[in-house]
């Protein structure tokens, strides 16, 4: 499975994950979606709600896994399903963003996959000549 | 690929030695044809990482099921001074106390067989499976699950799901002690509360299957097995309840490692000592999600149970349900071993690894003090499973561990590749296996040929005299999630 914005790496037991984009928010933007695409048809869910995100950590790194976290939180304990993310704050340290989606309904949308955790394990943000690469392995 | 250095000690076992900031050497049960396997990802160079963990007894040792994890190999077995060393959320694994469940019945397996679409029907209606399925006990208030997570499987009797007999049959009688709940998140008793009675997706299963073959007559008696008989295994763990305590805890074991300047090779390895409010902080949480799991398999085990009784239309006399034993493979234990002519106390991290305890050894029921404590060994869902008994030179060698599976050597990815061109459901059953799933992709993911031979997994443990095989299962039937 590779798609525009992500692919998946090799990894025994896991699912590594690497995303790339032009710019530091659309990385974070572009691993929320990979997150997404990997336990849903993203076609399938709707913008009827609107939910805000907020995650703080002590570094880029560190704040990239929290907020992949959060959205795990949200779709596999609150039971919503992303289908856009705005990030209207993005430093070292927090980020504030604005995710459309809708809650599961599990006659509609087929859930493909259960994603434990984001593991810290490889986890890398790094910027080579304007182009972001995030790395991440999830305990699946 | 790997090249770290190996020392062949056996025909079985292989040493990496103590080099640079490595506190102890490295110690790998493999044949040379595993360690072919072993070599193709990370999982030799986690054996190394682990070997820098302060406090670390012996060696950092490596089962021959071990394969490329996230800071532990898993298959990975560490144990740690209670002085000096520390405890690793990540030397337990995000599914605290993932285990498996061996369960016996009076049944020959020719007279199911006609029946095997059935059973597994009724099973995989019976027990809520796949992701985002809901407990058979829904919505656990935060007193219920301070109750299990303190209780264990005997919370689960006490709602009616199955024996307090049953209790004895489980690894801690299904219940450890210490267990602290206050220190547990809001986030973790949230993502529990409707996953009791689950099982799952992943790697997790319930499996049908025909004691094949038995190798040691007088403990597969002790165990109350007989040949072609039925036989059920199931295989889950403490669901979103660990992983969110998992996942809490690396964090507050991080900055722990931080305080306390331990330097971690891998951040996976996060960790605090054992006698910090950190470490014991979290040795309390793993254990109130252990519960959990123990509880867990015990409310499965039920919801099986009325499934074959609903399917079969047999009395429970008929059935003859009981379980033969229920392990834990991803766990951290203060447990007490002999090391060097004298007793020590020590915490044994078991990540991917089962506790094999020898003959006589205080915490086996009195059932089976003669023939060792049972150790299960589920292959893929294509071949064949295992149990063996441990021995003493477990108990002299490795802490007491054993092996707790095939152990992956393709990644879900490839697996999934593939399987794309084949069909896989129709492939299983032809070789006699009969597979319901909630998700086609997690069965692909899962398939034979993305593990190694549990064959010459078994064999290298029972020839290092570690365990001793006891029983061969073959599968009939099995439920994914």
């Amino acid at each position: 499975m590779t798609s525009l914005f992500y692919k998946i790496f090799p990894h025994t037991s896991d699912l590594g994950i690497e995303v790339s984009a032009f710019s530091l928010i659309d990385l974070f933007k572009n691993a929320a979606m990979a997150i997404m695409d990997l336990v849903v048809e993203p076609a399938s869910v709707a913008k009827q709600d609107v939910i805000e995100l907020n995650v703080q950590a002590e570094n880029r790194e560190l704040l990239f896994r929290e907020w992949l976290s959060e959205i795990l939180y949200f779709v596999f304990v609150k039971e919503y399903l992303f289908q856009s993310f705005r990030i209207t704050k993005l430093d070292s340290h927090s980020l504030n963003a604005i995710a459309s989606g809708e809650k599961i309904d599990y006659r509609r949308h087929k859930l493909k996959r259960e994603l434990k955790s984001i593991t810290y394990h490889q986890l890398q943000v790094s910027e080579v000549d304007g182009k972001w690469t995030g790395r991440f392995v999830i305990d699946v | 690929m790997s090249n770290i250095e190996l020392i062949k000690i056996s025909e079985q076992l292989w040493e990496i030695p103590q080099i640079a900031a490595m506190r102890v050497p490295g110690r790998i049960f493999a044949t040379e044809k595993l360690l072919e396997a072993i070599r193709n990802d990370e999982s030799l160079k986690q054996v190394v990482n682990v070997a820098h963990l302060p406090g670390i007894v012996g060696f950092s040792y490596a089962m021959p099921d071990i394969h490329w994890g996230y800071g532990f190999p898993i298959g990975g077995v560490a144990a740690m001074n209670l002085d000096e060393g520390v405890i690793s959320p990540g030397g337990v694994g995000y599914d605290i106390n993932c285990g498996v469940r061996l369960i016996r019945t009076n049944l020959d397996i020719e007279s199911i067989k006609p029946q095997i679409k059935n059973i597994i029907a009724a099973i995989f209606n019976h027990v809520p499976s796949g992701v985002g399925s809901h407990g058979a006990i829904y919505n656990l208030s935060k007193a219920q699950l301070v109750q299990v997570s303190q209780k264990g499987a005997q919370w689960a009797v006490e709602q009616g799901f199955g024996e307090s007999n049953d209790l004895k049959f489980i690894e801690d009688r299904g219940s450890l002690a210490g267990s602290q709940p206050d220190v547990i998140s809001a986030r973790a008793f949230e993502r529990g509360a409707s996953q009791m009675g689950t099982l799952g997706s992943g790697n997790h299963f319930i499996e049908v299957s025909r004691v094949a073959e038995i190798f040691d007559e007088k403990a597969a008696t002790a165990m109350d097995l007989f040949l072609n008989q039925m036989v059920i295994i199931v295989h889950t763990g403490s669901r979103g309840f660990g992983y969110q305590i998992c996942d809490d805890f690396l964090k507050v074991t991080m900055q722990a490692a931080k305080k306390h300047d331990i330097f971690l090779p891998d951040r996976q390895l996060a960790c605090a000592p054992l006698n910090s409010q950190e470490g014991k902080d979290y040795l309390g949480a793993m254990r109130a999600a252990a519960n959990f799991a123990f509880a867990n398999r015990q409310v499965i085990h039920t919801l099986i149970e009325k499934a074959l009784l609903q399917a079969l239309k047999i009395s429970p006399r008929e059935l003859g349900f009981r379980p033969v034993w229920d392990i834990a493979h991803n766990i951290a234990k203060i447990e007490e071993h002999q090391f060097q002519d004298k007793k020590i106390k020590v915490c044994v991290h078991r990540k991917g690894a089962t506790r094999a305890f020898a003959p006589n050894h205080p915490d086996l029921p009195p059932e089976y003090k003669a023939i060792g404590q049972p150790v299960l060994i589920p292959g893929d869902m294509g071949t064949e499973s295992y149990l063996c008994v441990g021995t003493e030179k477990a108990m002299q060698e490795t802490f007491g561990s054993s092996c707790h599976g095939a152990g992956r050597v393709l990644s879900r990815h490839a697996a999934k590749e593939k399987a794309r061109s084949m069909n896989f459901l129709a492939e299983l059953e032809k070789s006699g296996v009969y597979v319901l799933a909630q998700e086609k992709g997690t069965i692909a993911e899962e398939m034979p040929f993305a593990y190694k031979d549990v064959r010459q997994v078994v064999e290298t443990m029972h020839r290092a005299g570690i365990t001793k095989k006891v029983a061969r299962f073959t599968p009939l039937g099995v439920v994914k999630g």
